[in-house]
């Protein structure tokens, strides 16, 4: 009877340092596709606040970069995963990530500035466009 | 206890470890899933580059 137990008590324990719920673990292939799916969201939005002259050519270039230095780090990830280096991708899927916070960043600012007003044309500018 | 109980939970929790050894990793998703994001976010880094270049054309 008590080895019975220890059976039960070692099934519930390992379901607990397992994480009970696999649903909760992403594979390497899954965190490269919601990184990918993150980024082109946080990037639809600089493109939207730029064609409203909300952000300056600076930081959209600057997006630009941080995007293909992600989409660079994606890419090298998913190779790694399709070679079997499990390692590699891992680190490049954090690479990517650190980027993903990037673009995240510079489209919360954007945002904020949008928010207060900021506009990266002079109002002056903006009239004459209106009337003609 | 009745006889035969003990071997009947003893066979539950081997079920249950052997279920919990050889479960899938975790969440995984599809080729196609991963290729509409692939191709999605290209495209959307493409878009902005274009509107710069638009916009720099524009300025000068």
């Amino acid at each position: 009877m008590k080895r019975t137990w220890m059976f039960v008590g070692l099934a519930a324990w390992l379901a607990l340092v397992s994480g009970a719920g696999g649903c909760v673990n992403q594979t390497p292939m899954a965190q490269i596709t919601a990184a990918r799916v993150d980024a082109a969201a946080a990037l639809r939005v600089v493109i939207v606040l730029y064609a409203a002259n909300r952000i300056d050519d600076e930081t959209a270039k600057m997006a630009v970069q941080v995007a293909v230095a992600t989409q660079a780090a994606l890419d090298t990830a998913e190779a790694a995963v399709e070679l079997g280096q499990p390692a590699d991708a891992t680190y490049y899927i954090r690479v990517a990530l650190s980027g993903l916070r990037e673009l995240i960043a510079i489209r919360i600012q954007a945002e904020r500035s949008a928010a207060a007003g900021a506009t990266t044309r002079p109002a002056a500018a903006i009239e004459e466009g209106v009337r003609a | 206890m009745m006889p035969g109980t003990e071997t009947l939970i003893a066979n539950v929790a081997i079920i249950v470890l052997e279920w919990l050894l050889t479960r899938p990793a975790g969440a995984d998703v599809t080729p196609e899933q991963a290729a509409k994001a692939r191709d999605d976010f290209a495209k959307t880094i493409q878009q902005l580059k274009d509107k710069i270049d638009e916009r720099l054309k524009v300025q000068t």
